[in-house]
């Protein structure tokens, strides 16, 4: 864990936000992670594809302090890593008001009285109306509970967000809206995001950089566009074969 | 508080409601009299002024039951009090301490609950002295085991949510979100037990004091009125009967309010019940055949004629006369998103349908009504996967045996036919070694070759018809392909035909040869899937273009719809996709559009 709280560019590489060197996780016997490495810089998001048991959440929760992890991670501190998780049904306390939970993010020194802007302030960061602080959970559809998620994540300033499947609870319809705003906090907040999914058409489209886990090892590791267009490993290949396509007869349109 | 409105709940409720009453007035009203000497009417039965008769003081026996309510009811309280005060902050701990404490609290809470419950008790009252405090102090915590486990399961459940995690990570510290998130999420099943404890307590203390171990005189609760009156129960009955009946009226109430409480609590509700204009009387106007009646445009070679299929649940109805039929070896695909009525198209397909809904239109299997076919046909000539395997396998049994029983108990078959049946049947769905398969069980799986021992199973007959809802939605790309790859192939070679229910449309469009979309109840479009982008439908095709796949430009943004699917209960008079239409028109929001050609809408796309 030595190195976990560390300062940014301490042993990072030229404009590394983070740096995980090593990084393993174990259950008990059962070995999840094995020797990860990866950085992310600045302002980068990052896909981490894998199948079911690959061990991207594993990395994830990891990063977040929410599993047991050895290795090196050098980069923002605890608050400064915010996760966003897969369900937003079970991510909000169904007990409080939306306000109330955006709330639980924002760090110390905001006042009892500044609250409330800051709430409203970041519930339009995430194309909500601010009148949304006064309802329950159960009262929003599932993007907007996302949004929710990740306008708490967002109260605690943090430099880099992980979205640990963010929109496979979702609906097609809404999905778009959620990958959309992920995109536009990049460029409005300069966030950087670790992108956690199954879903390489997802992972392509907003992501810079990917990396492919199997098995608890990264087997491939590039640009978004080198990777989908001319995978180097075998795994890989077999992913984006099965990516379901629309199929199309007459190319006409 | 409706879901509250059943008969022992509201029995618990008048009960505990009068013992209440009673207790507050009964000393006020009765005390005088239950207290006052009569030497000369002395151990009396029951007579015009004494109607449960007198005890050996000459005292009313019905004022001093009703008297007593305050003192038995009060003596249940402090000791519920003091269960409640040590059961529930020693079940808490271990969520607010470090792991190692917490693992010390739990096993000495598990230990707690393996001691004899009475022995605590009398140990309890021993130390705390005899009389009412040491009944009170040992029935208080004989209870405190059982509380402090329900009230750690329940602290862990919440302790283990995702809304607990996320708290951690924005720093938030143990005892924060024990107070913010745990307490507040436990607090209700915690005071149904605390009420239901309070009965119990009743009862428990009432037992002490008939024993002659709780309320010594001159103090008298309803135990001991039992205590004084039990010996004279052979010569005058009804001298107990106040008492008695006073400790089990109110025992009972508490406890039948209590687990009233729970249930209702625990009860999820079946679907949303919101308030909804009745259904749109415009859209009744129009000329719709009633089901049922009228020429039905059957097409004679269809396995499947699906005609105004209507599904409803209450005043709810998710399903609205959808039409459609499946020709043999066709795979059709349905789609829509989640609350669109896809999969209970699917379930009314299969006869499914759970309670209480209720099943209007026709269903046609190979040409008979789905209604009149027995279990066996239903069994043999139709077969369902869903979307977890896991739940259609028993995990107790090896997977030959399950299949096997198929055809012993549908088509008669013998042990050894049948044996043999299931390991070839395996084999058709290309498991490798189905010989060996066929003796393992379902946990040895993984979820791919489950999802394949399922669609073996559906083949054990000779269906007609296979209907799969979602079946690779919980397992990973390479392996969904291949299984939707042989659920396809198994169609082609079978003649079956296949309804392939799924909210992916690319899944859809590669192995279906038509779609039919859904939204809010209603097949909107019906087309080919290679027409998919080129769709008429507004709905159809703003679907098309929200979903990313690998040649989406990634230099703009994504397509979204906005607004939100109604619920089924709330779907407007028009046409129900109106309010997210970008072309929408003034009629689209009152008249809603029949399927024509395939086709629900006033105005498609035309390009």
């Amino acid at each position: 864990m030595k190195g976990a709280e560390g300062a940014e560019g301490a042993s990072g590489a030229e404009g590394a936000l983070l740096e995980v060197r090593g990084l393993n996780v174990r259950y008990g016997g059962f070995h999840a992670v094995r020797d990860v490495s990866f950085t992310i810089g600045e302002g980068e998001i990052l896909g981490l594809v894998g199948e079911s048991g690959s061990g991207k959440s594993s990395v994830a929760r990891a990063l977040t302090g929410l599993a047991p992890r050895t290795g090196t991670v050098a980069g923002p501190g605890p608050r400064g890593v915010q996760l966003v998780f897969q369900d937003p049904y079970a991510s909000l306390d169904p007990r409080m008001r939306v306000g109330r939970s955006v709330a639980e993010g924002l760090p110390r020194g905001v006042g009892r009285r500044e609250r409330p802007a800051e709430v409203a302030r970041l519930l339009e960061l995430v194309r909500l109306d601010p009148e949304t602080a006064r309802r329950y959970p159960r009262e929003l559809s599932g993007g907007q509970r996302q949004r929710v998620a990740v306008a708490r994540a967002l109260g605690a300033r943090p430099r880099l967000l992980i979205a640990d499947e963010v929109t496979s609870a979702l609906d097609v319809s809404v999905q778009g809206a959620i990958l959309n705003l992920v995109r536009e906090l990049r460029a409005e907040l300069g966030l950087a995001v670790l992108f956690v999914s199954h879903d390489l058409a997802v992972v392509r489209y907003v992501c810079d950089r990917i990396a492919v886990l199997r098995e608890g090892r990264i087997v491939e590791e590039g640009p978004v566009g080198r990777v989908i267009e001319n995978p180097a490993d075998d795994y890989t290949k077999s992913l984006l074969e099965a990516v379901p396509r629309l199929r199309l007869f007459e190319h006409l349109c | 508080m409706s879901r509250m409105r059943t008969p022992s709940a509201l029995a618990g409720l008048l009960l505990v409601l009068v013992t209440l009453v009673l207790a507050v007035i009964g000393p006020w009203l009765w005390g005088a009299e239950a207290e006052r000497f009569d030497p000369l009417h002395t151990l009396q039965g029951h007579s015009p002024e004494h109607p449960l008769g007198t005890d050996d003081g000459g005292r009313d026996l019905l004022a001093r039951t009703l008297a007593a309510t305050r003192q038995s009811v009060w003596l249940a309280v402090l000791a519920t009090l003091i269960t409640t005060a040590a059961g529930v902050p020693l079940g808490a701990l271990p969520s607010v301490l470090g792991p190692r404490a917490a693992r010390f609290t739990s096993g000495l809470i598990d230990s707690l609950v393996a001691f004899p419950v009475l022995l605590l008790a009398m140990f309890a009252a021993l130390l705390a002295g005899a009389g009412a405090r040491g009944a009170v102090v040992g029935i208080g915590v004989a209870a405190v085991p059982g509380l402090a486990r329900l009230t750690r399961t329940l602290a862990d459940t919440v302790a283990a949510s995702d809304y607990v995690a996320a708290a951690r990570v924005l720093g938030a510290g143990r005892s924060a979100i024990l107070v913010r998130h745990v307490l507040p999420n436990i607090a209700e099943p915690l005071i149904l037990t605390i009420t239901a404890n309070l009965g119990y307590a009743l009862l428990g203390l009432a037992t002490l004091s008939l024993l002659g171990l709780g309320v010594q005189p001159p103090d008298y609760d309803w135990g001991r009125l039992l205590h004084d009156t039990l010996p004279r129960v052979y010569v005058d009955p009804e001298v107990v009967a106040g008492p008695a009946l006073a400790v089990a009226l109110a025992g009972t109430g508490f406890a039948l309010l209590g687990e009233s409480l729970a249930r209702a609590s625990a009860r999820v509700p079946v679907a949303p019940v919101a308030p909804s204009a009745p259904s749109a009387p415009r859209g009744e106007s129009r000329t719709v055949l009633p089901p049922g009646c009228g020429p039905l445009p059957e097409a004679p070679e269809a396995v499947l004629e699906v005609r105004d299929l209507t599904v409803s649940f209450g005043g709810v109805t998710p399903v609205r006369e959808v039409s459609f039929s499946v020709a043999p070896g066709e795979l059709v695909g349905i789609v829509g998103e989640s609350g669109s009525g896809k999969s209970l198209t699917a379930l009314a397909v299969g006869g499914l349908v759970p309670h209480p809904g209720t099943v209007a239109g026709r269903v046609l299997l190979g040409g008979r009504p789905l209604a009149e076919l027995t279990r066996r046909e239903l069994g043999t000539r139709l077969a369902m996967v869903f979307q977890d395997p896991m739940a259609a396998l028993n995990p107790a049994l090896r997977v030959g045996s399950q299949l096997a029983e198929v055809a012993t108990a549908h088509l008669g078959a013998s042990r050894g036919q049948a044996r043999k049946r299931a390991v070839e049947r395996l084999g058709r769905v290309r498991l490798p070694d189905p010989e060996a398969q066929a003796r393992r069980y379902p946990h040895e799986f993984s979820g791919g070759m489950r999802q394949r021992a399922v669609i073996a199973m559906g083949l054990m007959g000779e269906p007609e018809l296979i209907v799969a809802d979602e079946p690779t939605t919980a397992l990973d790309v390479t392996v969904q392909k291949r299984v939707l790859e042989l659920l396809a192939e198994v169609n082609e070679t079978t003649g079956a035909a296949g309804l392939l229910i799924s909210h992916d449309l690319a899944v859809v469009s590669q192995h279906c040869g038509r779609v039919l979309v859904m939204y809010a109840g209603r097949i909107v479009e019906e087309l080919p899937s290679s027409e998919l982008r080129r769709a008429r439908h507004p709905y159809t095709r703003a679907l098309v273009a929200a979903s990313p796949d690998l040649e989406t430009d990634r230099s703009r943004p994504l397509a979204t719809i906005p607004g939100r699917q109604p619920a089924s209960a709330e779907v407007p008079a028009g046409c129900a996709f109106a309010p997210r239409c970008a072309r929408a028109l003034e009629r689209c929001r009152t008249d809603r559009p029949e399927p024509v050609d395939g086709l629900a809408c006033w105005n498609p796309e035309t390009a």
